[in-house]
C-alpha cells in the first residue's frame, strides 16, 4: 500500500538508465509502436509481415539495450538482435515468446494468428522497461495522493450531505393541465416534480388554472426538515411565479401549517429556497393563494433534512 | 509513453467512459427525444427552408419566387439566393409534411456522421461513445431543437465543410473545391472559405468551388431569369431592417449592436442601429490577421503535412461564420469541428509540454507557466459548454423578470445570458489564434 503513493521501489529501478539514454529509447520504441500500428493498418499482407517483424526486431533490441544500459552506463554499442534475444532469455515469461520469435527471421507472409503472435511478443516486450523519468514519478506519486483525497472528500460530501427527502416520493394536486408531458417508466406523471431533473425541456407538472391550486408532496414518514426549494418552469417568462404562492407543511395532511410565502418571481436559475427552523412534517404543499384563478407550473420540488 | 497496448487500469478506464457514455446518451434521448418526435409536419414553421421549398415548386413553372407573383405563392419573405432553392428540387413532387419531415429528419441524422468523422479522423479514442455522448448533450440542447423546430439549413452546410476539410487533409483539393462550392449555394457565407483556398494556393479547390457554385446558378437562373438576382437584393432591405440588430444575433454587427444599443433598451427585434461598416472592418482586420497567423501552416498543408491545414480551416470556417450578417443559435452547429480541431490540438501540446519538462527539457517555472495557460484553455472550453447549454429564449425571458421586478440581478443575469451567444465564436476564434501560435512555438519546423 505504502509503495502505491511512494512509487520508491519502481523509481529506484527507473533510475537506472540515465536521462539521455531514457529519451533515446524511449524515441526508439515509440518509432516501433508506430510501425506496428501501421502493420495493424496494412492492407496488404506481406507489407504487414514486414512492418510487424520490423517493430518485432526494433522493440526487443531497444529493451535489451536498455537493460544493458542500467547495468553499464558507459556501454556505447547497441546489441543486434540475438544479442539482444539472449539479453532478454532470463526474463520471466520469455519461453512463452520463443513461438512468435521463431517468426521473426522469415520473409514470407503472415497468418491472422501469426500476426497475433507477434503483436504479443510486441506488447510483451515493450512492458519490460520502465522508462519513467523522475518528474513522471512524482506526478504519479501526487496523482494518487490527490485522488485519494478527493476521492475521500467526495465520499464524505456524498454521505454527509442532507439528502433529498422528496425524491422519488408520491405526489398528489388539486388538478392536472393538458399538456403535461408524460413520465417515465410508467410512473405517476406527478412525479416528474420530484424526479431530480431540474431543468426541464419545458416543465415537469402544471395544475388547471383554479382556484387555490396545490401539489403536495408526501416524504412517506415524518422528517426534520432543514430546507425546501422550489423550481418554476423553464420554457417561458415566469408569469405564473409572480402570484402569491404559500409552503405549508403538516404532519397528517389535514392540519397545515405556513412557513413560508412569496409573491415575488422565481426563476430555474434563482429558484425559491426557503431555509427552515428545524421543522417536523411528512407532507410539503405548494399552494396559490390568490382570490382568483391561478396555475401552479413547476420544475421540481426538493425537500432536505434528516 | 504511447504504448501498442494499454495497460488493464487503462483499458478498464476506456471501458468504464464507453459505459458513462452510453449510460448518458440513453438517459438524455429518452428525456429529450419526445421533444422533436412526434412533430406536427402539417404545420412545420415555413419562414426558412420550407420557404425554399416552396419556391422549388415554382421552378418547373418559371416563375421566379422574387416576382411579386412568386412571393404571393411562396407566402413568406425569400432571404435566401435563388441558389438555395436547388437543394429542394428533388422535393417539388413532395406535399408539404413530406418535405418538413425528410429535410429535418436528414439533417438530424447528419450530426451524427459529423461527429462521429471529427473524432475517427482526429483520433479520439472511442469515437463511437463520444459520438454517442456528444450526439445526445447536442440534442438536449434548445438551440438544436430550435434548428430542427424552424427547419434550418446549418447542419447541411456544416456537413460540406467538414467534407471540404477532410477533402484538404488528404490532398483532395478538386472535391474539396466542389464541397465549398456546394454549402456556398446554401447560403452565401461559406464563400469566404475561397479566400483560405486563394492563400493557401490550392488553385484547384478554388477552381471547383467557383465551377460549382456558377453551374448551380446558372441553373437556378435559366429558370428564375437573371433579374432574379436583383430582386433577391432588393427583398433583403426589410428582411435587413427587421433582423440585422436582433439581441438574438451572435456575429460581429450583432456583437456591436448589442454595445451601441443593448436589447435591455432596444427589445428584441430593434431597426438597425450600428454602422455595417464598423462590422465589415472588424470583419476585415479579423481575416487579415488569420491569414498572417495561419500562413505556415497552410504552406506546410500544401507541401508537406496534409494535416496542417486544419487549424487554419477550423480558424476560416469559423471567421466566415461570425462575420455573416447575422448568427442565429442553430449556427452553433458549424462550431463543431472547429472545436473538435481545437480541442485535438491544445491536448496534443499539452501532452508535448509535459513530455519536455518530464525529460528535464523545461524548467518547473516554464511548465507552471504553460500549465496556467491550459487552465485558461480549459476554463474558455467550459464557458463555451455553458453557452451551448442555455436556453435560446433565456436572455429575453430575463430582461421581461428584470421589467417585472426591477430587480438589478436579473439585468445582469439577461446581459450575462446574451453574452454567452457569443462566446462560442470569439473563443473558439480566439484559441485558433492561440493554438496556431503555441503550435509554431513548440514545433520550430512548421
Amino acid at each position: 500500500m505504502r509503495e502505491f503513493f511512494t512509487l520508491r521501489s519502481e523509481e529506484r529501478r527507473a533510475r537506472q538508465l540515465s536521462d539521455f539514454d531514457r529519451t533515446e529509447i524511449r524515441g526508439e520504441i515509440e518509432r516501433a509502436v508506430d510501425t506496428m500500428r501501421e502493420a495493424e493498418q496494412a492492407g496488404v499482407s506481406f507489407v504487414r509481415a514486414r512492418l510487424a517483424r520490423q517493430a518485432a526486431t526494433q522493440v526487443i533490441i531497444a529493451v535489451a539495450a536498455a537493460q544493458q544500459l542500467a547495468s553499464d552506463p558507459r556501454r556505447e554499442e547497441w546489441p543486434n538482435l540475438e544479442q539482444a534475444i539472449v539479453e532478454l532469455s532470463s526474463l520471466p515469461g520469455w519461453n512463452s515468446q520463443r513461438p512468435a520469435l521463431a517468426l521473426l527471421p522469415g520473409s514470407d507472409t503472415l497468418t491472422d494468428a501469426e500476426f497475433r503472435l507477434l503483436a504479443d511478443l510486441f506488447a510483451y516486450v515493450e512492458r519490460l522497461v520502465d522508462l519513467r523519468s523522475p518528474r513522471d514519478f512524482w506526478v504519479a506519486r501526487w496523482t494518487r495522493r490527490v485522488g485519494l483525497l478527493l476521492l475521500v472528500l467526495g465520499g464524505s460530501w456524498f454521505a454527509l450531505k442532507p439528502p433529498n427527502l422528496a425524491r422519488g416520493k408520491m405526489v398528489t394536486s388539486s388538478s392536472i393541465c393538458g399538456d403535461m408531458p408524460d413520465a417515465d417508466r410508467g410512473l405517476s406523471r406527478l412525479s416528474r416534480v420530484v424526479d431530480g431533473v431540474r431543468r426541464e425541456n419545458s416543465h415537469a407538472v402544471c395544475t388547471h388554472a383554479e382556484k387555490k391550486p396545490w401539489i403536495t408532496v408526501d416524504l412517506g414518514a415524518p422528517h426534520s426538515l432543514s430546507k425546501i426549494v422550489v423550481y418554476p418552469q423553464s420554457d417561458g417568462a415566469w408569469s405564473n411565479t409572480d402570484e402569491p404562492l404559500q409552503l405549508r407543511v403538516s404532519l397528517d395532511n389535514e392540519h397545515f401549517e405556513v412557513v413560508g410565502e412569496r409573491a415575488e418571481l422565481f426563476t430555474p436559475d434563482f429558484p425559491w429556497s426557503l431555509e427552515l427552523p428545524r421543522t417536523r412534517a411528512q407532507y410539503v404543499q405548494l399552494l396559490g393563494v390568490r382570490r382568483t384563478a391561478q396555475k401552479l407550473i413547476l420544475n421540481e420540488i426538493e425537500v432536505y433534512g434528516r | 509513453m504511447r504504448r501498442f497496448r494499454n495497460s488493464p487500469a487503462v483499458t478498464a478506464f476506456y471501458w468504464l467512459f464507453v459505459g458513462l457514455s452510453i449510460a448518458v446518451c440513453i438517459v438524455l434521448l429518452r428525456q429529450h427525444l419526445p421533444q422533436y418526435l412526434p412533430h406536427d409536419w402539417v404545420n412545420a414553421h415555413e419562414g426558412d427552408a420550407l420557404a425554399d421549398w416552396k419556391a422549388a415548386r415554382l421552378y418547373p413553372l418559371d416563375v421566379s419566387p422574387y416576382k411579386p407573383t412568386g412571393l404571393a405563392m411562396v407566402g413568406a419573405p425569400m432571404g435566401h439566393p435563388p441558389t438555395t432553392v436547388f437543394w429542394y428540387l428533388p422535393m417539388v413532387d413532395f406535399a408539404k409534411p413530406l418535405a418538413a419531415e425528410l429535410t429535418s429528419l436528414i439533417l438530424w441524422f447528419l450530426i451524427i456522421p459529423h461527429i462521429y468523422m471529427c473524432a475517427k479522423v482526429l483520433k479520439w479514442p472511442a469515437p463511437m461513445a463520444w459520438t454517442a455522448l456528444l450526439t445526445s448533450l447536442i440534442f438536449s440542447t434548445s438551440w438544436f431543437r430550435y434548428h430542427f423546430d424552424v427547419i434550418q439549413f446549418s447542419e447541411l452546410i456544416a456537413f460540406w465543410y467538414l467534407l471540404a476539410w477532410l477533402f484538404l487533409r488528404s490532398g483532395r483539393d478538386s472535391l474539396a473545391g466542389i464541397c465549398i462550392g456546394l454549402a456556398a449555394t446554401i447560403k452565401f457565407f461559406p464563400g469566404a472559405m475561397i479566400l483560405m483556398l486563394v492563400v493557401a494556393r490550392r488553385w484547384r479547390a478554388v477552381f471547383w468551388a467557383g465551377a460549382t457554385f456558377t453551374l448551380i446558378a446558372v441553373m437556378m437562373t435559366s429558370a428564375f431569369g437573371i433579374e432574379s438576382w436583383r430582386e433577391y437584393a432588393e427583398l433583403q432591405k426589410p428582411i435587413v431592417d427587421v433582423w440585422y440588430g436582433s439581441g438574438q444575433s451572435s456575429s460581429i454587427s450583432g456583437l456591436l449592436n448589442q454595445i451601441r444599443s443593448p436589447f435591455c433598451e432596444s427589445g428584441h427585434n430593434p431597426a438597425h442601429t450600428s454602422t455595417p461598416t464598423l462590422a465589415s472592418i472588424t470583419a476585415a482586420l479579423l481575416f487579415i490577421s488569420a491569414l498572417w497567423a495561419s500562413r505556415r501552416e497552410l504552406k506546410r498543408a500544401r507541401l508537406e503535412h496534409g494535416v496542417s491545414i486544419d487549424l487554419p480551416f477550423a480558424l476560416f470556417a469559423l471567421l466566415s461564420v461570425f462575420s455573416n450578417a447575422w448568427v442565429w443559435e442553430h449556427y452553433y452547429v458549424l462550431a463543431i469541428q472547429p472545436l473538435f480541431v481545437v480541442t485535438t490540438e491544445f491536448v496534443r501540446l499539452a501532452r508535448l509540454a509535459y513530455r519536455r519538462w518530464s525529460d528535464m527539457e523545461t524548467s518547473n517555472f516554464k511548465f507552471v507557466f504553460q500549465a496556467l495557460g491550459l487552465v485558461l484553455v480549459c476554463a474558455a472550453l467550459s464557458l463555451v459548454v455553458l453557452a451551448l447549454s442555455r436556453h435560446t429564449w433565456s436572455p429575453f425571458w430575463y430582461i421581461d423578470v428584470w421589467k417585472a421586478t426591477q430587480s438589478p440581478k436579473f439585468h445582469a443575469f439577461a446581459h450575462f445570458d446574451l453574452a454567452l451567444k457569443v462566446v462560442p465564436w470569439v473563443v473558439s476564434i480566439t484559441l485558433c489564434f492561440v493554438a496556431l501560435r503555441a503550435t509554431r512555438k513548440f514545433t520550430p519546423g512548421s
